[in-house]
């Protein structure tokens, strides 16, 4: 149930396209279970409940490296060899099913994040923000002989981390949250066909104002897709290949006083992957994904860019 | 079997997280060298300004940079006595710098702003807040109060 984070601090739309898949979730132990109506939705969503499931506890570790950067025009290029960045982040996930069609999770991230640069060498962590996710499903994919299940998806990301400005770190690598509220809806579309699974998930992200340094920034509507193809094995493992797009308009200020001169401001990023999950025991099930930023022009714009990884360990209870 | 999973796992995690406490240094001070003619010139808001922008080092990097503003009037003249306020701000992502920079007029006209903490690469501006207090009238010079503003760009490789 975890989804991409709206934008945050220097985090925001790399972290979003990670979240998005970092882990495959929650493929359950049982035969049924390796049917891809049942375990395609771990391809989608870290512990999302599968439909026999009542809750589950996941860990999640992930690690991504920045190698470049997308200019305000969407030019690409590579950093110096004088500067790098690595975002590390450990994630606790707990989902609770509400009613038959429903289910909630509740994550608390714990984000650290290193910078180099000549000089310096510095590492900063905290608490990130809190987010709490909701899922109703009208139709599952599974009760569909030909239309595509479809769920609602939603969400509200709480500022509990700390933003930039609020730190004291000259490389600000102890700011871990955006510095305000997001709040998320969208559509889960899936289908499966015997073992083969498949999702398109759209949604909006608002993001409240936030003010630092006497500056007030406002957000427009962020807009993601995530589009997802997997295939669930016989021994119960399950494998798929992603691609997340994000994009945004220009952000407003005030405090800033020449309206218009400015460069775009706007996001942009386009994130692919492979993602899978392995159910290691009855009701545990480990799961990772290998991502990168299509590092080409205008696939990105405003964002740094890198590659990651993602571990997850899930244990779910019917 | 299980239990052994979760606990490397959490052994892990943790070992990440210790790895994380490490102490805070500062970056290398940037020289305070503007050689030749300015990296760009900007108009004032109110257009009554002219505003010449040097970088140090001429390149913007991420790490500690700083700038030098000469800033004139419309005849050319520079202006001096001026208070700048100047916040480093990335507008895309809607934050600033854990840094505050530190301005001195350091000849008649000729601004100094150090650091500019460009913590991360991307665009940043500078959002500079120009003013002149004065006690209603004119100062010794003949110059009158003045409350005006800039927000040069600059992009961070």
């Amino acid at each position: 149930m975890t989804r991409p984070t709206p934008p945050w601090k220097c985090l925001s739309a790399r972290h979003a396209a990670a979240v998005a898949i970092l882990v495959a979730g929650a493929a359950h132990a049982t035969p049924a279970a390796a049917q891809a109506c049942c375990a395609g939705g771990a391809l989608v969503s870290p512990v999302r409940l599968a439909p026999p499931e009542d809750y589950a506890v996941g860990l999640q570790t992930r690690v991504r490296s920045d190698m470049g950067l997308f200019g305000a025009d969407g030019s690409y290029s590579s950093f110096s060899n004088t500067s790098t960045e690595q975002d590390v982040e450990q994630d606790l996930a707990i989902s609770f099913r509400l009613a038959r069609r429903a289910q909630v999770s509740l994550v608390l991230p714990y984000v650290e994040t290193h910078r180099t640069d000549p000089g310096l060498d510095e590492w900063g962590s905290g608490l990130g923000d809190v987010a709490v996710n909701v899922r109703y499903d009208f139709k599952l994919a599974a009760e569909m002989t030909t239309w595509p299940g479809f769920a609602l998806l939603g969400g509200v990301v709480f500022p509990t981390g700390k933003a930039v400005g609020d730190g004291t770190n000259p490389a600000a690598t102890d700011a871990t949250g955006t510095g305000t509220y997001n709040v998320t809806l969208g559509i889960d579309l899936e289908k499966v066909h015997g073992p083969l699974y498949g999702a398109l998930n759209l949604w909006g992200t608002y993001s409240g104002s936030n003010s630092s340094q006497g500056v007030t920034t406002s957000y427009p509507l962020q807009l993601t897709a995530l589009a997802v193809a997997g295939y669930v094995f016989e021994n119960e493992a399950a494998a798929a290949l992603y691609v997340n797009f994000l994009e945004r308009g220009d952000t407003s200020t005030s405090g800033g006083t020449q309206p218009g001169t400015q460069p775009a401001s706007g996001l942009r990023l386009t994130t692919v992957g492979v993602t899978g999950l392995f159910p290691v025991a009855d009701g545990w099930r480990l799961s990772g994904s290998i991502y990168t930023d299509v590092l080409l022009a205008s696939f990105g714009r405003n964002e740094q860019a890198g590659a990651g990884v993602t571990a997850t360990l899930v244990r779910a209870w019917r | 079997m299980n239990g052994r999973i979760a606990f490397r796992l959490a052994v892990a995690s943790a070992a990440i997280l210790v790895a994380s406490c490490g102490q805070p240094a500062a970056p290398t001070a940037p020289a305070l060298v503007f050689p030749g003619a300015p990296a760009l010139t900007v108009a004032s808001a109110s257009g009554q300004l002219n505003i010449g922008i040097w970088w140090s080092p001429p390149q913007p990097t991420v790490g500690y940079d700083a700038t030098q503003l000469a800033i004139t009037d419309a005849a050319g003249a520079p202006v001096t006595g001026l208070t700048l306020t100047i916040v480093p701000w990335m507008p895309a992502h809607g934050h600033g710098a854990s840094v505050e920079p530190t301005v001195s007029e350091m000849s008649p006209g000729i601004y100094v702003a150090t650091p500019l903490d460009f913590f991360m690469a991307g665009n940043w501006e500078l959002m500079t807040a120009i003013a002149r207090p004065t006690d209603g009238g004119a100062d010794a010079d003949g110059a009158g109060s003045l409350n005006d503003s800039a927000d040069p760009t600059v992009e961070v490789p």
